[in-house]
């Protein structure tokens, strides 16, 4: 069966195809449109995902959308109506975003890809979640969370998945937590309070919190209060975000925990001011994880599973995982590459295959390389016409010498290879690397290349085997660190020697390398470490504030020359940077 | 491979021609769900009807004006 | 191992200097119609807080425009365009540096933004010029098109800045931002048009009279679904007001009856896969 799934109109648009239940193609939209988070329906990414296949739309089995916009529209209204009157400016803005375009999905689909409606499908939010946190993986069977902001009227739901021996898979979600009840939309809240962007800043809000100390839990707790079973539930007085879009925290939100940062004011943890933010940010993180902690221990200890499949936008919160990894009874725990809404186009068209179609389960293999491929020539060529020096390598080998040979005199490197990774992380095919040694690196990389704030820390790659050696790696850990899903404590003994990548607390989002899944970046690892003696590189994302990660090679040139990048590579080429009066024209090209 | 263009008229007239069976669909849910929501699909009814006018003013988005002057 | 190193080639125009910055402001003087508006534009910018929070606003609309130049560079074939394509995105880089700096110390000499968000009043119909209301997808632009389209708007803007400097003599410091500014601004505008008449240069003339009716219509379709928009949003209210106080009663009715907690996960049948509700 031939099976794309979409996700659109809300953040991270996708595509995915699958075809005899094997995922042959996925890709963000913003990958190829080169728009930050574009929501938009996701037609580039569908044209590639079929060119793939070489097929055309009338081939497709089934086109399967993420949600059914027909019941989120029903919660849209039913909580425009609880707020009566306070919504009475928000509703005509959420109506004609609703009932304008986002409703009409099934005519969308087919309009654009000339379908009949009969060929259409709906999962529900949180059944894609589930179903891409689920059947990537390889147990057989697990416990199953989902947590973002809010789907249809689900914000958190849990469950259990099976696959057995005869092929069937069950999926059984067991119960849910309702809108406005959600943990998604309470971080939200902090980080827009914080003066971040809601969708976009929560990583910075959990950078933030390893600066501060959580004194202000209890305030926390008393925006959210414990139920039965682990569940929870907001206070709705502390919030604005069910009756307005214009403001996600009331007014006794800020009677509580002070003035909100404006998004312009410089955030500098060491002020009084800076550790108020600081200390705000450590406390909601702080109540986050407390709360997943309870729900999956009680998970756990319902379900009696050892594997737990964790997906939707909370996922993405690393230090909170690491915690439920310590403490929930779980022993292994599973965060897909890409546990947001872009990852729920693969897992709708998973889910419609395996439950809706009863097509057997066929295990694939749970890496993130998904994306269009990088063509090395592109590079050669822009850099060729542009003057730049190339050097060609001889062999895969001769590259990750000299690639080390670089690294370890103290280069940056964009680094492409193969398929760009599905996902927010970029995880050794849309890298940029550097030696993860001293702290002047972390700061050339936060003001020369990144230009963020100095608070947020980055990652470390290591090859799998070894990093139980560097990080104080809970049973589970090294698994859960393949997608950077995991943040762990450097081992005291190294921090000194991995200062790029120890976060102010001690921590590190660490990224776990297999050899069978990323062979040339595992590769480099070894030699990197061969080299120096630590086989550990930093590994950030290949993009510049406010941009997608790249994608095509050009990309890469391109961000290479806006940025303090030293070197791209791509196939067997590396291309330097001159000075840059050297290669810029300086008029108009006239003569 | 790339997906046969369709102009943005024909593109509003597939979806406003879906959307009347979609919105039969949507009110027989409400009316059968478990929740008790009967009471609601009057409004969504009326609410998805004047949503195919939203749909048709961007459609045709520069004589949209004018389109709204039906109500 | 063999390295081989590609030898470098610069084109012959790379080295040439950039014309002197008052030249260029002399090319780019106020149009008529900001020049007769320039008691309003000097009104606008005369409050702190205002001029600060615009500033902020044409930081985000440059650092946009840049990341649509340099998309630009990564779709052109042409080496030369790409190369001035790169230069630009970096100029635009640093204007938005330049805006977000300035922009954040005006408020912060003001003192903070007011607690209910953006209520000031800011002018927002005196935007720049450039991208930031010029709706364009790179993507589907044709190389002569795209040099027509930005010639047009870095003309429009390098005007509006002229009219900007020119009645911000209550903050020297703001001022010399912009004079710095319509610098790059002058040598985008011309650069453009010079690339325009190399790339296509039987066309260009064309090229620019269709661009001058694109900006026109789509300046129409800005306007016309704002009024849409306007009347939208009151037929909506109206329909709020009226008909909805009914159903919010049930609406809060029904939400008494719900229980905090968990609730039970809907069924995920086989046919709920057809249904969009």
């Amino acid at each position: 069966m031939k099976i794309l799934g979409l996700s659109a109109h809300y953040h991270d648009s996708a595509a995915a195809l699958v075809i005899d239940g094997v995922p042959v193609a996925v890709v963000q939209e913003e990958r190829l449109s080169r728009k930050k988070n574009d929501a938009a329906f996701p037609l580039k990414a569908i044209e590639w995902c079929l060119e793939q296949a070489k097929l055309e739309p009338e081939e497709l089995d089934a086109v399967v959308f993420y949600e059914k916009p027909m019941l989120k529209f029903e919660r849209i209204l039913t909580s425009a109506l609880r707020a009566f009157p306070k919504s009475w400016s928000s509703f005509p803005k959420a109506m004609k975003n609703s009932l304008g375009e986002k409703l009409w999905v099934k005519g969308i689909i087919s309009s654009h890809l000339g379908i009949p409606g009969s060929k259409i499908f709906f999962t529900e939010h949180h059944q894609a979640h589930a179903a891409a946190a689920f059947l990537t993986q390889p147990a057989k069977r697990a416990a199953i969370l989902t947590a973002d902001g809010v789907g249809e009227w689900a914000t958190l739901s849990v469950g259990v998945g099976e696959k057995m021996d005869d092929g069937r898979v069950a999926i059984k979600l067991l119960r849910e937590l309702h809108f406005p009840h959600s943990l998604g939309m309470l971080y939200s809240t902090f980080t827009a309070f914080l003066g971040f962007e809601v969708n976009e800043g929560e990583y910075k809000v959990m950078g933030l919190a390893s600066y501060g100390k959580p004194e202000y839990v209890d305030q926390v707790r008393q925006v959210i209060s414990p139920e039965k079973n682990g569940a929870f539930s907001l206070h709705l007085d502390f919030f604005d975000f069910h009756t307005t879009a214009k403001r996600s925290y009331s007014e006794k939100f800020v009677q509580l925990f002070g003035k909100p940062r404006a998004p312009h004011e410089p955030l500098d943890p060491t002020t009084p001011e800076g550790a108020r933010y600081a200390n705000v940010a450590a406390s909601v993180q702080r109540v986050l994880e407390d709360t997943l902690v309870e729900i999956t221990k009680s998970l756990h200890e319902e379900t009696g599973e050892s594997v737990l499949c964790f997906g939707g936008g909370v996922a993405l919160n690393g230090v909170a995982n690491g915690r439920i990894l310590r403490e929930s009874g779980f022993s292994e725990m599973y965060v897909p590459c890409s546990p947001g809404d872009a990852g729920c186009a693969l897992g709708a068209a998973l889910y419609a295959d395996r439950i809706f179609f009863k097509n057997p389960h066929v295990d694939f293999p749970d890496h993130p390389y998904w994306g269009p491929s990088v063509d090395p020539e592109e590079l050669a060529a822009v850099a060729s016409e542009d003057g730049l020096p190339i050097e060609t390598v001889a062999s895969d080998d001769a590259l990750l010498d000299r690639t080390v040979d670089l690294l370890a005199s103290d280069k940056i490197v964009g680094w492409m290879d193969g398929p760009c990774e599905l996902g927010p992380r970029a995880l050794g095919n849309r890298s940029i690397l550097a030696a993860p040694h001293t702290v002047a690196m972390k700061d050339r990389l936060n003001k020369e290349i990144k230009y963020r704030e100095e608070f947020r820390p980055f990652a470390p790659a290591v090859p799998i085997e070894v990093a139980g050696e560097y990080f104080e790696l809970p049973p589970g850990g090294a698994r859960l660190g393949a997608f950077m899903s995991g943040v762990f404590p450097v081992k005291p003994e190294w921090r000194d020697k991995l200062a790029a990548i120890t976060h102010v607390d001690g921590t590190a989002r660490v990224q776990t390398v297999e050899r069978d899944k990323a062979p040339k970046f595992y590769a480099l690892l070894e030699k990197y470490g061969k080299k120096t003696g630590i086989p550990i590189l930093l590994n950030t994302s290949f993009n510049l504030a406010g941009e997608p990660i790249v994608t095509r090679a050009v990309e890469g040139y391109s961000t290479l020359r806006r940025c303090g990048i030293d070197v791209v590579i791509a196939g067997r080429y590396i291309v330097s940077k001159k000075p840059s009066h050297a290669v810029m024209p300086t008029d108009g090209g006239t003569s | 491979m790339t997906l046969k263009k369709r102009g943005r008229i024909h593109r509003g007239l597939i979806v406003i021609g879906s959307a009347i069976p979609s919105i039969g669909g949507f009110a027989r849910g409400l009316w059968a769900s478990e929740g008790g929501k009967k009471w609601l699909a009057p409004l969504v009814v009326f609410l998805c009807v004047t949503g195919l006018v939203l749909v048709l003013a961007a459609t045709v988005e520069a004589l949209a004006p004018f389109i709204y002057t039906i109500f | 191992m063999t390295v081989e190193t590609t030898p470098s080639r610069e084109p012959q125009d790379a080295h040439k200097p950039v014309r002197s910055g008052d030249a260029h402001l002399r090319i780019v003087g106020a149009a008529g119609l900001d020049r007769i508006l320039r008691p309003l534009h000097r009104w606008v910018w005369s409050d702190a807080r205002r001029r600060g929070e615009k500033l902020l606003k044409f930081a985000q609309t440059e650092a946009d425009g840049g990341r649509d130049i340099a998309r630009a560079a990564e779709r052109t074939h042409d080496a030369l365009l790409r190369r001035l394509y790169l230069r630009h995105a970096l100029d635009e880089q640093r204007h938005a540096n330049l805006f977000r700096t300035r922009g954040r110390a005006i408020l912060r000499e003001v003192g903070q933004k007011r607690e209910d968000g953006d209520a000031t009043f800011d002018g927002n119909f005196f935007s720049p010029g450039e991208r930031g209301l010029d709706d364009l997808q790179v993507d589907e632009e044709s190389e002569g098109s795209l040099l027509a389209f930005l010639h047009l708007s870095e003309k429009a803007a390098a005007r509006r800045f002229a009219v900007y400097q020119e009645v911000l003599e209550v903050d020297p410091v703001t001022r010399d931002v912009f004079v710095d500014v319509l610098k790059d601004e002058a040598f985008h505008m011309n650069y453009t048009l010079s690339q325009l008449k190399r790339v296509e240069p039987k066309k260009a003339g064309w090229r620019l009279w269709w661009a001058r009716l694109t900006r026109l219509w789509k300046g129409y379709l800005r306007i016309a679904s704002a009024i849409a928009n306007v009347m939208g949003g009151i037929v909506l209210a109206v329909q709020y007001f009226v008909i909805l106080p009914i159903f919010a009663l049930m609406a809060k009715r029904s939400a008494k009856k719900e229980l905090p907690g968990w609730a039970p996960a809907r069924d995920g049948g086989e046919r709920s896969l057809r249904s969009q509700y």
